[in-house]
């Protein structure tokens, strides 16, 4: 990994090409959560807090081991923890890291308007330029994975970074270098992808887990985060980790098809007054009237 | 006199719950709290239960007037050495005679202090048999150079070998493993004799050939006439096979043991189950004598045991976190945001019961005291069905006191969750007996 990996190859919001794109292929990042060896011990919470300097959040018992009901501004990785009974009475304690997927198609930055705020490097990551939002928060609707959160003091937009400011200088993210059972991977989406389903060939042969599978969902165009799963044909018993994402129809509408509908009747507008003026002339103004 | 980074329960027991002022002023006890630093501000070694020595550099210093243990030593000796210098005493020799070379003596450096427990020769020390010499002031290579005869210094003989003249040993980093067999040879070092597998001699049969073809470790070199290996054998390196010197060679007999000689354990040679000093059944293998008669008790008004009779009939455990480290995080901030608050783990069946909801505060009494948190009503502890009965269990982290930032803050109920636990240990090792006792459940 190099500074080079920060090459940009999508951009929120803008019109025209982007820069120097398409001039070197680069090597898609990816990390891999393996659910089944997690002990929810936490760790890459608080790797994640150190190393992006977020501040001390006070938090209340809930009746769970689960830090927050959910990610927030300054907090970016959470495991999710669900008591999961199968339909045949078996009982699962599962944990999941949530955060940002890096998704390939990523919905944040289809709905993002704001040139710039929301970018995507080639390497996979996806990444909030927090100097470029306006705070509109039409991301929140474009992210299937509910990552998205609005700090309502400064009107910004925050998420989980990949730590594009360690994987640039050749490290692994905090996370995956707090983990203390080896749950979590970090490299090429490649080898992540071949590292997780030998995983969960593995589960399946040799475990009780014979619906043992990969998450990289192909709704979003696969994911930079992918996950092993006990179980993969339920991925919403994991904290609503949903069956088949998609970029939300409104924003493929809006950003596609209506978009464009919108352009032709902008310049349809544009030319029918064109016309009328060219047949009709200047409106002339009676100068009788009131 | 305790050296520490946070308040703690030990050294405030003067301001536990219920002492009143008037009480306090009783307290005949004066208590210093030196400030001591965290690990993360030592250098040092960290050292495993597979006998790793493992150093470790400083991340960061040590905070405001906090010091490092060795400065404090230090100072604290250098201080009672100068008093006996000036004043005088019984027996002043081993203070003032001590050895204290260390570069900066108000705050000696701990690679010096490895390297005088490593050892080293106070004379020209030699052995007949290798045909060496280790001159005097050198670091000695193994205990095997330690003398009885006053010519050799070393702090501790197991840790012989750590730190030698061809450098810190307990400082390597080498990952190479050539045998494949997870032996790492050059990472850190392994007490005794960088010795990873003990007993290493049991892997060969009796003709010193290993068990297993495809995983070596140690075997007879007819060649050599000693024993090699990729681990360091764990074995009198010249003694043939055909000497039938056993492999376990710190048991008399050299072999593995069935059961324990005469006298070894206080509760007699062969395993045995007993029931915990407080149980919800009697030991149906011998009810006559269902829990240890050798465990250890105290007498005092706080180890009085209950009864399910008395109805104390909910199995409690008590248990640590990984969101904590025994009373020490509950000061800081990013542990206490991932676990902020005492709790205690009931079974869903047993909140219905009691009519409970998660959240909701509950009172657990058992013969002893009482400890009061929020309950986690989860399904991951199901009742059990013990001699035809259903038994509850009920499970608590000890993470809380009356110092820290959630007990600070009022959030708590100030207690300890071992004032719940018997103070019963067992006859050999004393641990004590706090994964299974009995209590009531209240709702608060």
């Amino acid at each position: 990994m190099s500074a080079g990996n920060l090459r940009i190859q999508a951009i929120s919001g803008h019109a025209g090409p982007v820069p120097g794109a398409g001039t070197q292929r680069q090597d898609q990042v990816c990390k891999l959560i393996d659910t089944t060896t997690c002990i929810g011990c936490k760790a890459c919470e608080v790797a994640c807090l150190e190393w992006n300097d977020l501040p001390f959040r006070e938090t209340v018992f809930d009746n769970t081991y689960q830090t927050m009901p959910e990610t927030a501004w300054n907090y970016w990785n959470l495991i999710q923890f669900n008591e999961h009974t199968a339909a045949d009475g078996s009982f699962q304690w599962l944990m999941r890291k949530d955060q940002c997927m890096h998704c390939a198609d990523p919905g944040c930055l289809a709905a993002c308007p704001a040139d710039n705020a929301i970018v995507q490097y080639q390497n996979g990551i996806v990444d909030f330029q927090q100097d470029y939002c306006i705070g509109c928060q039409y991301c929140v609707t474009g992210c299937p994975f509910n990552i998205p959160k609005f700090n309502s003091h400064t009107k910004k937009m925050f998420k989980c970074t990949l730590c594009t400011d360690r994987v640039s200088q050749g490290l692994e993210p905090a996370c995956i270098k707090a983990c203390p059972t080896g749950c979590l991977h970090f490299g090429g989406k490649e080898d992540m992808k071949a590292l997780a389903e030998m995983r969960a060939l593995q589960l399946r042969e040799h475990t009780a887990h014979a619906r043992a599978g990969v998450y990289d969902p192909p709704g979003v165009g696969g994911t930079g985060v992918i996950y092993v799963l006990h179980d993969i044909t339920n991925p919403e018993a994991y904290g609503g980790l949903p069956v088949n994402p998609r970029v939300p129809l409104s924003v493929w509408l809006w950003k596609g098809p209506l978009k464009w509908l919108g352009n032709i009747a902008m310049v349809g507008g544009l030319i029918g007054v064109s016309l009328h003026y060219l047949r009709f002339g200047p409106k002339k103004v009676d100068g009788h009237g009131r | 006199m305790v050296c520490e980074i946070y308040p703690d329960e030990t050294s405030e027991f003067w301001r536990s719950p219920g002492v009143s002022a008037g009480e306090m002023k009783q307290i005949r006890t004066a208590v210093y709290r030196l400030p001591g630093a965290g690990f993360a501000e030592k250098d040092g070694t960290f050292v495993n239960s597979a006998r790793w020595l493992q150093w470790k550099n400083a991340a960061l210093p040590p905070p405001g007037m906090a010091r490092l243990d060795q400065e404090i030593l230090a100072r604290i000796f250098l201080k009672v050495r100068e008093l006996y210098q000036k004043e005088g005493g019984k027996f002043p020799d081993a203070i003032l005679d001590a050895t204290w070379n260390y570069t900066d003596p108000h705050n000696p450096s701990l690679a010096e202090v490895a390297k005088e427990i490593n050892g080293r020769a106070l004379a020209d020390v030699t052995d007949e048999k290798l045909k060496q010499t280790i001159l005097r002031g050198q670091q000695l290579p193994g205990f095997a150079w330690l003398r009885d005869d006053g010519s050799t210094a070393a702090g501790n003989w197991l840790y012989c070998g750590s730190w030698t003249e061809a450098g810190a040993m307990m400082q390597r980093r080498g990952t190479e493993d050539p045998s494949g067999q997870g032996i790492y040879a050059n990472w850190g070092w392994s007490w005794p004799a960088n010795r990873r597998v003990l007993y290493n001699r049991a892997s060969c049969d009796a003709a010193g050939v290993p068990w297993d073809a495809d995983r070596k470790q140690v075997w007879w070199s007819e060649a050599q006439q000693r024993w090699a290996g990729v681990d360091v054998p764990d074995f009198k390196a010249d003694s043939p096979p055909k000497d039938h010197m056993g492999p376990f060679i710190m048991n008399g007999e050299g072999v593995g043991r069935l059961f324990a000689p005469a006298a070894a354990f206080a509760d007699g040679p062969f395993p045995e189950h007993y029931e915990p000093t407080e149980s919800p059944l009697v030991n149906p293998l011998h009810p006559g004598q269902s829990s240890n008669p050798m465990a250890r008790r105290f007498n005092s008004s706080m180890d009085k045991l209950g009864t399910s009779a008395e109805g104390y009939n909910i199995v409690c455990t008590t248990f640590r976190l990984t969101e904590h480290y025994h009373y020490w995080t509950k000061h800081n901030p990013m542990n206490v945001q991932l676990a902020p608050e005492p709790f205690i783990e009931i079974p869903a069946e047993l909140a219905d019961d009691l009519g409970l909801r998660g959240g909701e505060k509950i009172k657990v009494t058992s013969a002893r005291g009482e400890y009061i948190a929020k309950a986690m009503v989860t399904r991951r502890i199901k009742p059990m069905q013990i001699d035809g009965k259903k038994t509850y269990q009920i499970g608590i982290p000890i993470h809380w006191g009356y110092r820290g930032i959630a007990e600070d803050a009022g959030r708590t109920a100030l207690k300890l969750a071992n004032i719940l636990s018997p103070a019963v240990t067992d006859p050999n090792a004393y641990t004590p007996e706090f994964k299974g006792f009995l209590v009531k459940v209240e709702k608060v």
